[in-house]
């Protein structure tokens, strides 16, 4: 809306409010997407509808939207509502609510393939190879996690990979190699996701607090603190 | 009727103008002292970091979400703390729209006070001249309606930038008489860019002088700045808000002392301990916490600590500090809903929607 006794476009009132009782509650927001004109772009809960949006009016933000949903699909447990190219559904009861987010943020700022078949990956503290298998029964799929390589106690790297998966994707130690997510569900695409985090979960915890840091006005980040 | 409870109705900038008086109000205003601008915002009217600190139109169309979109009683347009350094010529660096510029304070433009000179183009430099003609822009756009603040840094911050903070600090303790000096000099810069604020059109200054409780006591306050800050009441004719981050209850019974209007204040001081220190001298406001609970809680954690400030006596209800750029709007949507429900619920004759 634009008032014409001012030099500039004031938007109308209350666009916000209005978009976030439609969108829910955002989960997580990407400050800037690489790959698209540097837009923001958030996601947003409302009951069990998960909506990728962006407050930018630029042209082409539509199939932009649209693309992340689709990887977001790809990379998480979740299902695209379909006619829509820009929510999705959880297909889970559970909330993951850490691997959710991590998800999200690889679908907008990552444009590599995302791969399928086996959930394999080189360890970043060894020369071992981890690979996470899936061990469905009737009481529910527990995840094996296993490793290949030449490394003298392999077991050690094994329990702290099952650690990750236990911070990042709520998931409960069955064994010393195992685990499996809350009420024995079969979240592949979640398992995949987390591997390359849950293998290494010091430098994921600096990485986030870096970015925390990033768009802080403090006193540290001002350097106006002693430490 | 309590004497702090207006029966009527205000418009923001009246909630604003007179909680910063000390006068009666229908309900604590939300009045923002620093920014409130987050990177959603500058989405939604095109106006991203670091462009939005530097264009003056940019600039008015992102500050002005603070009321439109927040539904804040005041709109801040100066949303970072870099803009008289620039003009200056202090080295910046002016980073990209998800982060703060900030002043390269590890290369310090002078090293003396005599090196303390006025540029002929000080308010016509680009990064001045935004703040003030924004302020042109959003009063001519919204009158009276709501509470259009300025922000004029105090001389410490400026001599933290133009000298290094190092040996600014140091130079406190080898040389007082000089640091007086300098900070006397640094003050023409706060007088002058405040009042070409004032006379483009703000109601209110913020002058965040950071003299942090992390880096220097309440002693060190007392002895170089309240003089200082009495003499900028004096030269600067709006209502003031002192901004200090950190914990600052150590300075707080000098700070009420200074005439000024407010002081923002931060969630590492306990707003009834703070209300305590500062009496009747001056108002509070701010205390919401930034990095932990705007930025990653949810809207009921940001209700609990707007009712907790509430409850203690907090006049105006603000984040601590500049926000955290990434932060999710319905947390901020959250503080005047919160400040609302508070008022009508407590407040024998609000008349708060």
């Amino acid at each position: 809306m634009t008032n014409s006794q001012s030099h500039i476009p004031i938007l109308k009132r209350d666009v916000i409010s209005a978009r976030l009782a439609e969108l829910g509650r955002c989960l997580e927001l990407v400050a800037v997407d690489p790959h698209f004109k540097q837009i923001t772009v958030g996601l947003y809960l409302k009951g069990d509808i998960l909506t990728v949006a962006t407050f930018s009016s630029e042209g082409g933000t539509e199939e932009r939207i649209g693309v992340i949903r689709d990887r977001l699909c790809q990379l998480a447990d979740i299902e695209p509502v379909t006619g829509t190219s820009h929510q999705a559904m959880l297909v889970s009861d559970e909330m993951y609510d850490r691997a959710l987010k991590f998800a999200f943020t690889e679908a907008v700022e990552k444009n590599n393939p995302i791969p399928t078949g086996e959930i394999s990956l080189k360890d970043t503290k060894s020369t071992l190879t981890f690979t996470v298998t899936p061990d469905p029964s009737a009481s529910g799929c527990t995840y094996v996690v296993s490793a290949a390589g030449d490394y003298p106690r392999p077991e050690m790297r094994i329990r702290a990979v099952v650690g990750g998966y236990m911070r990042y994707g709520d998931c409960e130690r069955i064994d010393w190699d195992r685990f499996r997510f809350r009420n024995g569900e079969r979240l592949d695409r979640f398992a995949r996701l987390l591997l390359p985090y849950a293998r290494n979960v010091s430098a994921v915890e600096d990485q986030m607090s870096a970015s925390d840091l990033a768009g802080q006005m403090t006193t540290q980040t001002l350097g106006f603190a002693s430490n | 009727m309590p004497s702090n409870q207006y029966s009527g109705t205000l418009t923001p900038k009246e909630r604003t103008m007179r909680a910063l008086a000390g006068e009666p109000v229908d309900r604590p205003p939300v009045t923002n002292p620093t920014n409130v601008a987050t990177v959603e915002l500058m989405d939604l009217v095109d106006a991203p970091f670091p462009d939005a600190n530097r264009d003056p139109e940019m600039n008015a169309r992102l500050a002005a979400t603070g009321y439109t979109q927040l539904g804040y009683d005041a709109i801040m347009p100066y949303f970072s703390i870099i803009q008289e350094s620039s003009a200056l010529g202090c080295e910046m660096q002016w980073e990209g729209k998800d982060n703060w510029p900030t002043v390269r304070m590890s290369n310090p433009i002078w090293e003396t006070a005599d090196d303390i000179a006025m540029p002929d183009d000080f308010l016509s430099h680009q990064d001045n001249h935004a703040i003030v003609e924004s302020i042109r822009i959003l009063k001519q756009e919204f009158g009276n309606e709501v509470a259009i603040i300025g922000k004029a840094m105090g001389p410490w911050t400026l001599a933290y930038h133009v000298f290094g903070v190092e040996p600014f600090l140091l130079a406190t303790v080898d040389d007082p008489d000089g640091v007086m000096d300098m900070l006397h000099r640094l003050k023409q810069f706060t007088i002058e860019f405040g009042m070409a604020q004032i006379e483009a059109g703000a109601d209110a200054l913020t002058l965040p002088d950071h003299a942090t409780g992390d880096l220097v006591s309440g002693e060190y306050y007392r002895r170089f700045l309240l003089d200082l800050h009495q003499e900028l009441v004096d030269e600067l004719p709006v209502p003031l808000i002192l901004h200090i981050c950190g914990a600052t209850v150590d300075r707080m019974p000098y700070v009420a002392q200074t005439g000024m209007a407010a002081f923002h204040f931060d969630s590492k001081n306990d707003p009834a301990e703070s209300m305590d220190a500062v009496g009747d001298g001056i108002r509070l406001v701010g205390n919401i916490n930034n990095p932990v609970t705007l930025y990653s809680k949810e809207p009921e954690d940001v209700r609990s600590e707007v009712n907790r400030a509430l409850d203690a006596g907090v006049q105006m209800i603000a984040p601590e500090c500049a926000i955290p750029l990434k932060t999710k709007l319905q947390n901020l949507l959250e503080i005047p809903r919160a400040v609302e429900d508070w008022a009508a619920e407590r407040w024998e004759f609000s008349e708060c929607h």
